[in-house]
């Protein structure tokens, strides 16, 4: 099979994998498969939001783990509560306190590790998962794709350099969005090229 | 059992315990489902580093459990 797609000499830098797991732009992940894959389709781009879009959750996540050791010793100067509320409750609150911290972590990492954006050689894919009860698998062959537009836009954006990737899709074709995605100017050129080579 | 005759007296603090123990039987509810999203979510993208995930959400919910159950000998005895 001929090869679609190959990486300019120069992205070689740009596609790095700077930590594997955090990685937000993978190119040609080897050990990465989704479901419904055929056995000759490649995945030339696995593409996450930028690590900056986790900063809000994972500051709140940092006060939450923070805060229990900052306003106990204020409860035990002032001794409001000690004296009405047994012991042991204190205990199960705290104990409580960390389990639910632990899951809004857990929970914001996974949304984020896997609401990705996926390109091969044949398709494009947008997999969401917008909360625990709801997720949204959007695909397209690259043969549909008739306009392909990026957003760059606000302080982070420019300074991280990160946007949204607008897909559109020909007739009643389900249009993809990739959002806050590193390098969207880079995923324009690779898209644009895969529909060059299609339609050729 | 002390927290029945105590919420037949509607004491606030009982019904305070009564709420909390209820929030985290919910709050296992919720571990349980973050467990079966990651599965369903292992489903669709398979990679490496799924079943570290796996254990991760399934700690998580083992977590849930035992937190339940000492807030509930804590709370009730």
């Amino acid at each position: 099979m001929p090869d679609l797609f190959t990486a300019p000499k120069n992205n070689k830098k740009l596609l790095k994998r700077p930590f594997g797991l955090f990685s937000t732009i993978l190119e040609k992940p080897k050990r990465i498969h989704f479901h419904g894959q055929h056995s000759n389709e490649i995945i030339l781009l696995l593409l996450r939001r930028h690590w900056v879009t986790n900063l809000s959750w994972l500051i709140l996540g940092f006060l939450l783990i923070i805060a229990p050791p900052l306003v106990i010793p204020f409860f035990d100067i002032s001794n409001l509560i000690f004296t009405a509320v047994p012991s042991g409750f204190f205990i199960t609150v705290i104990l409580f306190w960390y389990l639910g911290t632990s899951g809004f972590l857990i929970l914001n990492f996974l949304f984020w590790y896997y609401n990705v954006g996926i390109i091969t050689n044949e398709r494009i894919i947008d997999v969401d998962f917008i909360h625990l009860l709801y997720n949204e698998i959007t695909e397209t062959t690259i043969s549909k794709i008739e306009d392909i537009t990026n957003k760059r836009a606000g302080f982070l954006g420019i300074f991280y350099d990160y946007g949204n990737v607008f897909l559109q899709t020909a007739g009643t074709e389900a249009n993809i969005e990739f959002m806050a995605i590193p390098k969207p100017s880079l995923v324009v050129e690779i898209v644009s090229k895969l529909m060059e080579q299609t339609h050729r | 059992m002390n927290i029945l005759t105590d919420l037949l007296k509607l004491s606030p603090l009982t019904i305070f315990k009564t709420f909390f123990l209820l929030i985290e039987f919910f709050y296992i509810c919720f571990a349980l489902v973050i467990f079966r999203q990651q599965k369903l979510m292992v489903q669709t993208i398979e990679g490496p580093e799924a079943p570290f995930f796996r254990l991760l959400t399934l700690v998580h919910f083992f977590a849930s459990l035992v937190v339940f159950g000492l807030s509930f000998i804590l709370l009730m005895f």
